[in-house]
């Protein structure tokens, strides 16, 4: 089972807030990265086809998507296969279709899918992925930093805190990329997202 | 309520017009408070239950992608509604995800009911505060609660300017229908209080000719009114007729003297003319006879005894007249055939008795009252009938008796039945009505060219204001009064 939403990554103990916070209070004054911890790490993929199967309840794919399972289609992220496949052993439904997951090693047969996330590896494919699926009602998603602008229409990163100790993962979203694809979107996920202008 | 019975008309209804408009006005305006603040608190509910699904739902990307700031901006567009004084939205685990307070320096309870749903603390008039907690779900899994508590404050407010508003309206209300009830009481107590005061007046005055006015309406009043003149029309009437047979009786107290003094004038004369004639001629023939017996005094002796026998006879029949011994020795039946004979033959005139029925017992009272009215009637017919014929009938009807005088004589007119208002007899047939309604008796006259026929009813049991007593004590007087005469 993915975890839940909104899990924070590497997010302070409840009952340490207090000390803690004051503590980084201090630090803040300084320049200093956001480490996510270890188990953070592990969360991630979790939250991110978290993230994926949410994104699929605000956004609307048009009428004329095809009969038959609701295909989410990965293509160069192998830490989320687990996660993924967890979606169909819970019968997650979209839309009332059942979930289906695909694993590409190369752009081809994307017609099929509704969601495609192209994950770090496959970065060098990307304009054939755009090409390959320019007016078509395909929801590109990503993790790597610069994918949205480039064709992805929601792009998945890490942002820290303002005290710099956790992080949340966020997204951007491309308008424009929804738009070519025929996608509508709820006004609810601009309110929690970063726009691509 | 003794308020009340001393206070006049007039004030009562404006009393009962102001107690009646306080009693309604103040249900009603109490229906409405009870009833506003039913529904300002259902409003209200219905508003933050709006709200929290509003905020909710709005704040369902946020609380599914992590992104506190957003609900938190959206809860403090709770601050418009200034009665919430603070909301918490809970992710799905139950911990605070964000939350607005109004009031910077309260610290905001969890919800006091378990669960979701709305929770109300309406221990006074339905004020107090209001919780609703309500579940976020998308596509049907939960993914948070959002708690909003409220307090009535501002339904106070409302119900305070309420209350005053009602209360202004109960003064005006109140004042404006005393000054209806103000003119529209007279028309009930005018009329009312006119019919009081001629009813003092006719119980002090006596004055029964008088009238109440008629009002112009036809209601129980106008019936009051109506029957109140009706019965002192009734009243005057009653009284006139009272006041003329009065009248009427003294008249015959003092007729009844005058003929008694000529009846007894007439018996005197009577007395005179024949019997004590004849008593006084026959005294010195029988003196004379006495003292010189021989053939002739035998003759003159003779002539005495014939004279004391005539006188004798004479009045044996005078004291019939007054009296007849056959009423006491053998009943109504002997005396009417007696009387019927004795006026055949003292007046020339053809008058046959017929006694129809078996005769049953009679009390002594009623038959001497019969006779008196039976003998009535007789010398009515030869006075005044100028019949040559005449019929005298005792009918016995088991429980009553019937007495029928007719003639062939000219009739009599009707105001001939009725008594006169003066002068000398026309009582004869007024006392024989009168003297039976003693004994729920009637006289009955039916009359025309061809004669008359009156019928005395009597029944035969005593009335019973009479009764057996009286009639005991009666007959034992009668008896006295007329002692058997011998031969």
């Amino acid at each position: 089972m993915p975890p839940a939403p909104g899990h924070r990554i590497g997010r302070v103990r409840r009952g340490a807030q207090p000390l803690v916070a004051a503590l980084l209070l201090l630090c803040a004054l300084l320049p200093s990265p956001a480490v996510p911890g270890a188990d953070g790490e592990e969360l991630l993929p979790a939250l991110k086809v978290a993230y994926v199967y949410n994104f699929t309840r605000f956004i609307q794919w048009p009428a004329r998507a095809p009969e038959g399972p609701f295909v989410i289609c990965v293509i160069g992220e192998p830490a989320m296969e687990t996660h993924l496949r967890a979606l169909e052993r819970e019968k997650k439904r979209v839309d009332g279709r059942p979930i289906a997951i695909r694993w590409l090693e190369r752009p081809d047969g994307l017609e099929a899918c509704q969601i495609l996330f192209v994950g770090a590896a496959a970065g060098g494919s990307l304009d054939t992925i755009v090409r390959g699926t320019a007016g078509k009602p395909i929801l590109l998603v990503g993790d790597t930093p610069g994918f949205a602008g480039r064709g992805v229409a929601i792009e998945l990163y890490r942002k820290p805190d303002i005290f710099g100790t956790s992080e949340r993962l966020r997204f951007r979203i491309d308008p424009a990329a929804l738009k070519d694809r025929g996608l509508t979107v709820s006004a609810q996920l601009y309110d929690v997202a970063e726009v691509v202008r | 309520m003794s308020l009340l019975r001393t206070t006049s008309i007039r004030q009562r209804l404006m009393r009962i017009a102001a107690a009646v408009t306080v009693l309604t006005l103040g249900i009603v305006g109490t229906l409405f408070v009870v009833n506003d603040v039913r529904m300002l608190r259902g409003q209200m509910v219905r508003d933050l239950g709006v709200l929290s699904a509003v905020v909710g739902e709005n704040s369902l990307s946020a609380l599914v992608f992590d992104a506190p700031q957003t609900p938190e901006k959206n809860l403090r567009s709770l601050r418009q509604e200034p009665q919430i004084r603070w909301a918490i939205l809970y992710d799905r685990d139950g911990r605070h995800f964000a939350r607005y307070v109004r009031d910077p320096g309260q610290h905001p309870h969890e919800p006091v009911a378990s669960g979701t749903g709305v929770f109300l603390d309406v221990s006074v008039l339905g004020l107090g505060s209001v919780e609703i907690v309500r579940g976020l779900e998308l596509d049907g899994e939960p993914v948070g609660r959002i708690f909003i508590h409220a307090r009535t404050d501002v339904l106070a407010d409302q119900l305070a300017r309420h209350a005053w508003r009602v209360g202004l309206l109960l003064i005006l209300t109140l004042a404006a229908a005393l000054l209806v009830a103000a003119r529209l009481q007279r028309r009930i107590s005018e009329p009312i209080l006119r019919l009081a005061a001629s009813a003092r007046t006719v119980s002090r005055g006596g004055d029964y000719s008088l009238r109440v006015r008629p009002t112009e309406s036809d209601d129980e009043i106008a019936v009051l009114f109506r029957g109140f003149n009706a019965m002192l029309e009734q009243i005057e009437t009653r009284t006139a007729e009272l006041r003329e047979a009065n009248a009427r009786l003294q008249h015959l107290a003092k007729e009844i003297s005058l003929v008694e003094e000529r009846e007894r004038k007439r018996l005197a004369g009577e007395l005179h003319d024949s019997p004590m004639q004849k008593l006084a001629l026959a005294q010195p023939q029988v003196a004379s006879a006495a003292r010189h017996r021989d053939a002739e005094s035998d003759q003159v002796l003779a002539t005495g005894v014939e004279l004391l026998r005539e006188a004798l006879q004479e009045l044996r029949t005078l004291q019939f007249e007054l009296s007849p011994p056959l009423l006491y020795q053998e009943g109504l039946g002997a005396a009417l055939r007696w009387l019927a004979a004795q006026t055949a033959q003292r007046f020339g005139l053809e008058l046959p008795f017929v006694e129809v029925g078996a005769p049953a017992p009679i009390g002594q009272d009623l038959v001497v009252l019969l006779f008196q009215c039976t003998r009535e009637l007789v010398h009515n017919l030869v006075k005044h009938s100028g019949a040559s014929r005449g019929q005298l009938e005792l009918h016995h009807l088991g429980d009553a008796l019937r007495i029928v005088v007719s003639d062939d004589g000219r009739g009599i007119v009707a105001e001939g039945i009725a008594p006169r208002e003066a002068g000398e007899g026309g009582y004869g047939l007024y006392s024989v009505r009168e003297r039976l309604g003693l004994w729920d008796g009637t006289l009955t006259i039916d009359s025309d060219e061809s004669g008359t026929r009156a019928t005395v009813q009597v029944p035969l049991a005593p009335p019973a204001h009479v009764g057996p007593a009286g009639v005991e004590a009666a007959s034992a007087v009668k008896a006295r009064d007329f002692p058997e005469v011998g031969e």
